[in-house]
């Protein structure tokens, strides 16, 4: 029992310390297991189906014994087809795509525990939460003094209207925002739990810290972080927020907030920004947010982001481009790691989409389902992966769903490249109010933040929807007709008869 | 990426974006391809160290779809200038078999019933007899033509509005049955299994579909569809379509060529991937195995299928690549 929780929950560490492929960025049980499969995917010799242990030793056999020239090793991801590297298990890959690795490995598992926690609901049964130092907080003189500021936020709450409260929907009170912009969190006590700094144990003087010392005034509006977050935020968040999450938080906040008061907001600060100007990110539901145990984690959310937002405009076509995995150090909106429970080598014709970060889209070209019958069987199996994206959802069922389907028809046709952002949006259990109550974030994904957690506070189960983009979307015109339709190709085969 | 020892691109490939190509039933190394530079060419792929074209058929617009006929003596060809040509290796001539209301999209040849068919944008079919084109017969359609496919005595016609009829060839009054693609978007291309015992079909929305010819039930049960030729940039799923299907002619399983550049090998009986190739740096516009099946023609040209709104397609991403398979490659698991 405890080993199958441990299976479906596997911690950060655990999954970082598998031997995973360089090659094809599959993760393995052990370091034997990965070497079998380097030299049986990898490493063998396409012409006598000799495996060797590694790609500059399958090089050597192809120049002596087949009198050839290796060029890229077989079954490997784009831009990882260099021979040029020697790598055998896991020794000798390139410590920057280590790094990478670990930072998809530790992405992944953020984006597990957003989506656990939106299913869920709550935070409650989150794995471990840091230990936190809270005898600060237990000074007296310091409770007297949140209690009191407490209770002139509570009474300028009620003063002013109830701000903080009635904010969200009105979109003008930061405060509110700002909870809601750093939370993925569905519930109101979850995600005010997740972002409250105040320690455990303290009911009153809970929210104290925010409206403390650097705020004197006890309005939620004078929360500096607040004009970080673009007003898109507010939006994006609309009703879950009332004026009870704000003036009760204590109820939640018995659970033992993670981060210790005064650092505690200090220390979302730093993380805001990154989730305020770098949209991609949120749609993870904020791994910058996630009270997230490893500090090593934090820091690195620096740099992802900001590559990100120099290619997401250009996010278009150019297969060429798209290969691009490696450089990037944090794809965001990496689908969550798949195989945590091993399911080492079968799918004997896994390439490429043996497995890793990309395996959603490819596992779909290593193996083939059957659309009747044991269809769902095999599309869990081969995935190995429980939050699984939006089209193996819908093709589990014999035929594809409608919902999904029709917009795209509508939407699509004749601007193949204005779909971004229009496939996740479409709930799987298709909520067309939601939809068109917040046109904003559909269309523009690619620049709001917000879009994707805020879908997910909608429907605490929705499962996180993959954005999807058809190269070709035209469905009424093939693309022979559209080149004959092109000037050079004009041919008017009556004229040239008569002539 | 240089050339892979087992792999070679053929020298003077047509000048623009290429619309079929297929190797001889006959003869191994002759490879026709159809392209919308007006002209259908005709190698010889064995020929020297990159293989030679013998000859290049012009025609008055860009061309279609092209096949063999009887012998390698008999070639045929349709394309926009809506007639469906015989063409004349020896002298480069053509003649014209038939004329439709529009562009010719696709042709096959019948072996069984020595005639050809034709499918067009004008929605109609035509079989016609070679040796006697006068006696064609033309059979109206509900949908545009998009693909034919022909083994024994069946033909499927894929057309627009994912509408896929079957006829036998020996009575073609009225279609044999009329089937719905199981795919949810356009049918890109649709070819018959060499034993006749189905086809497979592939849509724009990276997705192939393998069907049985038998109506019963057990027969229908078999059917099945999958997803290929996607890739994930950004979280984004690109979703290419899958331009051209061919089967291996021995051991039945089958190459798919999709507008992301990639081939993959399928074994469609045992529902697994058995190889894929190296990306190609554009989408693949057509397929074929050599009739002994130890060669696979490629064709990519970049255009609309691999995300080139304006369909302009640079003539240096037109290239037809042969690709030797080694010793069992493409045979599917499980055979002998």
């Amino acid at each position: 029992m405890t080993k199958k929780k441990k299976r479906q929950n596997p911690e950060a560490e655990d999954l970082l310390a598998r031997p995973w492929c360089y090659y094809c960025e599959r993760d393995f049980d052990d370091l034997k297991i990965l070497i079998a499969h380097q030299k049986a995917k990898h490493y063998k010799c396409e012409r006598c189906g000799r495996r060797l242990n590694t790609a500059g030793g399958l090089r050597v056999h192809m120049e002596q014994v087949h009198k050839e020239q290796l060029e890229a090793v077989d079954n490997a991801l784009p831009g990882r087809e260099s021979i040029d590297l020697e790598i055998f298990g896991t020794e000798g890959i390139p410590e920057s795509e280590v790094n990478a690795h670990n930072q998809r490995i530790l992405a992944a598992v953020a984006q597990r525990e957003a989506d656990r926690r939106a299913a869920s609901g709550q935070s409650g049964n989150a794995p471990k939460r840091p230990k936190v130092d809270i005898s600060k907080d237990l000074d007296p003189e310091n409770i007297k003094k949140k209690l009191e500021a407490h209770k002139k936020a509570m009474a300028a709450a009620v003063a002013g209207g109830g701000v903080g409260g009635a904010g969200p929907g009105g979109a003008m009170s930061p405060a509110s925002a700002v909870v809601g912009g750093r939370s993925a969190s569905p519930g109101q006590a979850g995600g005010y739990e997740q972002q409250q700094p105040p320690a455990a144990g303290f009911q009153n003087p809970a929210p104290a810290p925010f409206q403390q010392g650097a705020y004197p005034i006890p309005q939620a509006p004078a929360y500096p972080a607040a004009p970080v977050y673009p007003p898109q935020n507010q939006t994006a968040y609309p009703a879950p927020y009332h004026q009870p999450t704000f003036q009760q938080p204590p109820a939640s906040f018995g659970r033992g907030a993670p981060v210790p008061p005064g650092p505690g907001y200090n220390s979302f600060q730093p993380s805001g920004p990154p989730h305020a100007t770098h949209p991609p990110f949120s749609p993870n539901g904020g791994p910058g947010y996630n009270p997230n145990p490893h500090n090593q984690f934090q820091p690195q959310q620096g740099p992802p982001p900001q590559q990100h937002i120099s290619r997401a405009p250009s996010s278009l076509p150019q297969p060429h481009q798209i290969p691009g995995l490696p450089p990037r150090p944090n794809a965001p909106g990496l689908p969550p790691r798949p195989n945590f429970g091993g399911v080492p080598i079968n799918n004997s014709g896994f390439g490429r989409g043996g497995g890793g970060w990309n395996q959603q889209q490819q596992q779909g070209q290593g193996q083939m389902y059957p659309q009747a019958g044991g269809a769902n069987a095999g599309f869990a199996e081969a995935g190995g992966y429980p939050p699984t994206g939006p089209m193996q959802q819908s093709y589990n069922q014999p035929s594809y769903q409608q919902q999904q389907q029709q917009p795209q028809h509508g939407n699509h046709n004749y601007q193949p490249h204005s779909t971004n952002g229009h496939g996740h949006a479409h709930g799987r259990n298709g909520n067309p109010t939601a939809e068109e109550n917040k046109p904003t974030p559909e269309t523009t994904q690619s620049s709001l933040p917000d879009a994707q957690p805020a879908e997910k506070k909608k429907d605490g189960k929705e499962k996180p929807k993959r954005e999807t983009k058809m190269v070709y979307a035209d469905n009424e015109i093939s693309p022979e007709e559209k080149r004959a339709m092109l000037p050079r190709y004009e041919y008017h085969p009556a004229l040239e008869v008569s002539n | 990426m240089s050339q892979p020892a087992n792999q070679f691109e053929l020298s003077s490939p047509p000048e623009d974006v290429i619309s079929s190509l297929t190797f001889s039933p006959n003869n191994p190394s002759r490879l026709l391809v159809s392209s919308w530079d007006k002209n259908v060419h005709l190698y010889d792929t064995n020929a020297g160290l990159n293989g030679s074209k013998l000859t290049a058929f012009p025609h008055a617009a860009s061309v279609l779809d092209c096949c063999f006929g009887e012998t390698d003596g008999s070639v045929f060809s349709a394309g926009l200038d809506w007639q469906v040509q015989q063409l004349d290796p020896e002298t480069g001539k053509g003649n014209t078999l038939a004329t439709h209301e529009s562009a010719v999209k696709s042709i096959c040849y019948n072996t069984e019933t020595k005639s050809l068919l034709s499918g067009s944008w004008d929605q109609s079919i035509k079989q016609i007899d070679p040796r006697s084109p006068e006696s064609t017969g033309s059979h109206a359609q509900p949908h545009k033509i998009f693909s034919l496919s022909t083994i024994s005595h069946k033909l499927v016609v894929a057309m627009s509005s994912r509408s896929v009829y079957l006829y036998d060839l020996r009575n073609m009054s009225s279609p044999w049955q009329r089937r719905e693609s199981s795919l949810k978007f356009m049918t890109r291309t649709v070819r018959c299994m060499p034993n006749a015992q189905g086809y497979a079909s592939s849509s724009i929305e990276g997705r192939v579909a393998v069907e049985f010819f038998d109506p019963s039930d057990e027969s229908q049960k078999r059917k099945y569809a999958f997803k290929c030729h996607r890739s994930t940039e950004g979280g984004v799923d690109v979703i290419y379509p899958v331009n051209a299907l061919a089967f291996h002619p021995i051991y039945g399983t089958f190459a798919s060529g999709g507008g992301d550049g990639v081939v993959s090998l399928w074994d469609g009986m045992a529902k697994r991937r058995l190889r894929q190739y190296q990306r190609y740096p554009a989408s693949i516009a057509g397929l074929s195995f050599s009739n002994n099946g130890k060669h696979l023609a490629i064709g990519t040209s970049s255009g609309f299928e691999d995300g080139n709104d304006d369909g302009v397609c640079p003539p240096e991403s037109v290239k037809i690549i042969v690709r030797e398979l080694q010793e069992g490659e493409g045979k599917g698991k499980g055979q002998s």
